[in-house]
């Protein structure tokens, strides 16, 4: 079980202290956002100093079907082609050639696995989920002619609402089960670009199943792309990693990431608290709980929240976002490892339902003592993960 | 990539045969597929190749199959009802194999039923027999469209639908080999509970109805081997298992504990 950094805009050093500190295992790049010359010296540089972790490249091709896109570097990269449809894909020899530079590229990257190229689909079985498939079919073929090539994990990037059909879903999984790969890269994409932990308990339920699908039964190795708190249950159920950024944008996904913006202001920050598994505004929620004497009770009591409860800490706090990455991480990192140092799956969440009991009592607690959460902030999303996780235990006898 | 098998002799010594008509069809495939696939728990071909003669005002085509001393698993569940858990471990991992080395060459062989498996007198292992029902994936249907050949008390889910035929492959065997080894193991079909029941019912239940587990019906099988025969007989092929390599390992993890290894 890993937990992986969703490299992004804005890296500094945050991704080198967390591996230092062993809070993440890996990274996922994001081509997006730094030029070819950068990202080869910053894998590179990674190799060297962190010869055991995880690298691996996104090569975000489903940006190539998105108009208008917000691309930012990736049209720097040879294997990107912007402004395809549905026409570009009918010819066997065109996906051929978007599978083989793109395959190509990463390797010369020297990644942990590579990553092949998808595009986004809004349902499981309308046209783009079958280029999708066409993709991964190629890709799995053209890797098993590759001579020492690192493995292969098929991609996965869909909206989310695709994940209220069981039926359609089942379909995919059946399809996706006979391919002779290592594992599967998934990206699901939100709703919304606002940061929320939410999800309606189907959809997040049959998350949980096309991951405990993949990964438990089929022993695949699955990883999911910007999945925040929601990683601890997918963790819980079987995935082999998630990715995590330090942006809101880069722990959860939305097509808006590569949409042209319309502006807004910078989101406002947050504390990630295991006892209520929730990301809580700084200002006021956090705050206020310290006022009402709940402060203790609230953190998570990681190596970089030391401070808060104090009128400087809070500042600090506020204004360093590195620290606030690298306390993410190290909430996810720690829950996860004692989740899952369960091996049985049943057992596991088991513990992640005594959890959100906890945290609802918790949040109870606060919100008896005059402390109001933002929607976002929580805690309604602990009845769906609850919801979910119920259903998702019948329906896998688990 | 899968190796790309090149006719056998038998294929290129009957060039003469005429392809459409369906019987001799199929007979070529069955004799391809025997030909490509070597494993001691699928038949062999014999001396005979594939020869056609008339005999009178019939038509008739002949090839040998290897002779196997032994006797038909029907017919041992007719005298003895079940396997001991030992044959029935065997049992599973003898068809598994043949179902590996079937899915080497991308065939399924679709008609995996009691009638279909001998036992060698010799060693006591399995052997699949009967490959005129396999299937290619990439080859042209004998079937005509709308007809799903096999045995329908022993089909997968996916194989009651003539669409998803093309979508198949090795797991529907599974399904197959799970309904056998529920049979060998509790003295039942597992979709025909005791009681008369037309076929069209049958067939419901393999699509809806989810049986007890094995285990219910015998005492002295580990809930680890009844775990695998019930998950063989998941509905969806994602719940089965991804591999017959997979499916071999949890089945000589139990085998090893029956011997003490």
């Amino acid at each position: 079980m890993s937990i992986y950094a969703q490299h992004g805009y804005g890296k500094s050093d945050k991704i080198q202290r967390a591996m230092e500190a062993r809070l993440i295992s890996g990274v996922i790049l994001s081509p997006r956002d730094e030029s070819p010359e950068n990202l080869t010296q910053f894998s590179q540089a990674l190799r060297l100093q962190f010869p055991s972790a995880d690298l691996a490249l996104d090569p975000q091709f489903y940006a190539t079907t998105i108009a208008p896109v917000r691309d930012g570097h990736l049209p720097e990269y040879a294997y990107y082609h912007p402004g395809l449809t549905r026409r570009d894909f009918i010819s066997p020899a065109s996906i051929a050639r978007f599978v083989a530079e793109t395959l190509d590229y990463e390797r010369r990257l020297e990644p942990s696995f590579l990553v092949a190229p998808t595009v986004h689909f809004e349902d499981f079985r309308d046209p783009w989920s079958q280029i999708s498939l066409s993709l991964a079919q190629e890709a799995a073929e053209y890797h098993s002619r590759l001579q020492g090539a690192p493995p292969l994990y098929l991609s996965l990037a869909f909206a989310e609402r695709a994940l209220g059909a069981l039926d359609s879903l089942g379909d995919f999984l059946d399809i996706l089960s006979g391919f002779e790969v290592r594992g599967f890269y998934v990206t699901v994409s939100r709703d919304t670009s606002q940061y929320q932990p939410h999800m309606e308990a189907a959809r997040l339920e049959n998350l949980l199943y096309l991951t405990y699908t993949l990964s438990v039964v089929n022993e695949y190795q699955v990883v999911l792309a910007y999945s925040d708190l929601i990683g601890i249950l997918l963790q819980a159920v079987g995935a082999h990693a998630t990715a995590c950024g330090w942006h809101h944008s880069l722990r959860q996904f939305s097509l808006a990431r590569f949409r042209p913006s319309t502006g807004g202001r910078q989101p406002r920050p947050r504390y990630t608290s295991i006892p209520l598994l929730a990301s809580i505004l700084v200002i006021p929620e956090l705050q206020a709980a310290f006022d009402a004497g709940l402060g203790p009770a609230v953190l998570s009591r990681t190596d970089y929240d030391g401070a808060l409860g104090t009128a400087s800490g809070m500042n600090a706090w506020r204004s360093d976002r590195a620290q606030r990455a690298l306390h993410h991480w190290a909430v996810i990192n720690r829950t996860v490892n004692d989740i899952t140092s369960r091996a049985d799956i049943g057992d596991r969440l088991t513990n992640v339902l005594l959890r959100i009991g906890q945290a609802s009592a918790l949040f109870s607690d606060l919100q008896n003592r005059g402390v109001v959460f933002d929607p976002t902030s929580g805690p309604g999303h602990l009845d769906q993960w609850q919801q979910a996780i119920e259903s998702f235990r019948r329906t896998a006898s688990v | 990539m899968l190796p790309n098998p090149s006719p056998t002799r038998d294929e290129e010594e009957d060039q003469t045969f005429d392809s459409t008509d369906e019987v001799t069809a199929r007979a070529r495939r069955e004799v391809s597929i025997m030909g490509q696939c070597d494993s001691p728990y699928l038949v062999k071909l014999g001396p005979v190749p594939l020869t056609r003669t008339d005999y009178g005002a019939q038509s008739l085509i002949y090839f040998a199959e290897e002779f196997i001393e032994g006797e038909d698993l029907k017919a041992i569940l007719g005298r003895q009802r079940v396997l001991t858990i030992r044959e029935l471990v065997r049992l599973a991992r003898n068809v598994t194999e043949a179902v590996r080395v079937l899915w080497q060459v991308r065939k399924i062989h679709r008609d995996i039923k009691p009638s279909n498996i001998m036992r060698r007198d010799a060693t006591a292992e399995f052997v699949l027999l009967d490959m005129g029902m396999a299937f290619d994936l990439g080859d042209e249907s004998y079937t005509p469209t709308g007809l799903v050949p096999g045995t329908p008390i022993y089909f997968s889910p996916e194989q009651t639908e003539f669409a998803r035929k093309r979508q198949m492959d090795f797991r529907s065997d599974l399904f197959s080999l799970g309904i056998v080894l529920y049979e060998a193991a509790c003295g039942i079909h597992p979709f025909r509970p005791p009681g008369v029941m037309s076929t069209y019912e049958v067939i419901a239940n393999i699509l809806t109805y989810h049986p007890p587990p094995p285990g219910q019906y015998r005492r002295d099988m580990s809930p680890e081997l009844g775990a695998t025969i019930s998950r063989l007989l998941a509905k969806r092929p994602h719940l089965r298992y991804r591999s017959c390599e997979s499916l071999d390992g949890v089945l000589s993890e139990i085998e090893a504990k029956l011997t003490g290894a």
